[in-house]
């Protein structure tokens, strides 16, 4: 779902950007990483970005692609580390999907853990202060 | 997310439309399926405060619902009640 078509004005200094869809079942993640590119490109601030249910499969570290497809997670996770954004991963969604990081893998005694550094593990909280301090927010993959 | 904006103080309204619209249901006995019951979470609304929660009532009449069958109390309003309150928002998500 996007909003209004009030991109073009200058009062829209920063946006918030929530991913909803896997990253290759859908395609509204790699609409999403586009739709990031262009915000950083029209000298605008990514004010979060925050992976929800499904979305949280582009927090994995240990994705593995053929080498005729994009490795999209790690394009997300380039990305992220390229422009220092703060990219967060819902807890309560990335755990039940497999995507842990080292504390929850030990607490949980699971053999791996699998979140890339470039994100970290949170709440729907900080999604609700990003929207709050956002001019706008925009979630793909509804 | 509307318990979680409730709870960060956020005066949350809350719509529900197409097959959404059968979350609304009551009795759905989602243990029998070991998953998680809904209508419990619709059931502390009240105590998040979230008492404006509306259902597209076109889309209640398409799925040959009956909102006297809904778990909670819910507003049938029309599409054009429901274009007003996403213009009156100061943020809208939907899922």
């Amino acid at each position: 779902m996007t909003q209004p078509n009030t991109f073009q004005s200058d009062a829209i200094e920063s946006i918030a950007i929530m991913v909803l869809g896997s990253p290759y079942s859908n395609s509204s993640t790699r609409n999403a990483l586009d739709f990031a590119r262009h915000v950083l490109s029209t000298g605008r601030r990514i004010e979060l970005l925050f992976f929800y249910h499904e979305g949280v499969h582009a927090a994995s570290g240990l994705t593995v692609s053929s080498q005729d497809e994009q490795n999209l997670p790690e394009a997300w996770q380039q990305f992220i580390k390229a422009n220092d954004i703060e990219a967060v991963v819902c807890i309560a969604s990335a755990l039940k999907r497999g995507i842990i990081d080292q504390s929850e893998a030990d607490r949980f005694r699971k053999t791996q853990h699998s979140l890339d550094g470039s994100l970290a593990l949170g709440g729907i909280g900080q999604w609700i202060e990003a929207v709050n301090n956002a001019n706008k927010h925009i979630v793909f993959g509804a | 997310m509307a318990l979680a904006s409730a709870a960060f103080d956020q005066k949350v309204k809350l719509v529900f439309l197409q097959d959404g619209v059968f979350q609304l249901l009551g009795n759905q006995q989602g243990d029998l399926q070991q998953r998680k019951d809904i209508g419990k979470t619709l059931s502390v609304f009240n105590l998040y405060d979230i008492d404006e929660v509306y259902a597209d009532s076109e889309s209640i009449e398409k799925r040959r619902l009956n909102a006297a069958d809904f778990a909670i109390q819910v507003e049938c309003i029309d599409s054009q009640r429901i274009s007003a309150l996403i213009q009156e928002a100061d943020i809208v998500m939907s899922f």
